[in-house]
């Protein structure tokens, strides 16, 4: 695009920006195996 | 920001540095009100974009105007890979510049004014820089179509005459708001300067 001049410095810069949000954690639900009833 | 006199004549790699840097560039909006570069095919989204070189191990890709630079990829070129942007041996990467260094031929009728911030691998020149991602997070302009497309940036309304001179002004508010990169002029206080070319 175009001139940026002479080169003074090269840095990698880590902008720290906020991660994304994510999605909620779910806690995995235990569902009861069924009691058979003696009839 | 203030760029110090660091030499990097003898490159020896990245610094490593937390944050970013604000700096200057224009934009060509398109008929729908996307921000695109002024000279090269690459659209600007909303959020972060990421340059790839688009050199060929071998020799240079070219296509017309869009030859080696900024991440602009139609089919099978091949990419280098995104880390290796902002190189010594290339001109790939965004770029910006330093307040008052951004009008060097590059603004056009209807262009767009704007500051991006800048990341990841960069190199800073006395007069601006180019990086490896950037997201643009401000623009001199009135139209809709723009400010809807890029919900996360800050506006500013340009004056009635869009004529280059009549918009310092209001880029000036625009400037104000930002730390932006200053250009730097070597004195005889830095080691090397009467050895520079």
């Amino acid at each position: 695009m175009g001139d940026i001049g002479e080169p003074l410095k090269r840095i990698e810069f880590d902008p720290m920006h906020e991660p994304a949000p994510q999605e909620p954690a779910v806690e995995p639900v235990t569902v009861p195996e069924p009691v058979e009833v003696p009839a | 920001m203030t760029v110090s006199a660091a030499s990097v004549t003898e490159y020896g790699g990245f610094e490593l540095a937390l944050g970013s840097v604000f700096a200057v560039r224009w934009f060509r909006p398109d008929q729908y009100g996307r921000l695109h570069a002024v000279n090269h095919k690459f659209v600007w989204k909303p959020g972060e974009n990421v340059a790839r070189c688009q050199r060929e191990e071998g020799g240079w890709f070219t296509t017309g105007l869009s030859f080696n630079i900024l991440g602009y990829s139609s089919s099978t070129n091949v990419i280098v890979a995104e880390e290796e942007v902002a190189k010594d041996n290339c001109s790939c990467g965004f770029y910006a510049f330093a307040e008052g260094c951004d009008d060097g031929g590059y603004f056009t009728e209807g262009g767009v004014r704007g500051v991006i911030e800048c990341y990841g691998r960069t190199i800073l020149g006395t007069r601006g820089l180019r990086c490896e991602k950037a997201r643009v997070v401000a623009v001199t302009t009135d139209r809709q179509d723009i400010r809807r497309n890029y919900p996360d940036v800050q506006f500013f309304s340009p004056p009635v005459k869009r004529r280059f001179r009549r918009q310092q002004p209001t880029h000036a508010r625009m400037l104000a708001a930002f730390d932006l990169v200053q250009p730097y002029t070597p004195t005889p206080d830095d080691p090397d300067f009467w050895e520079r070319p």
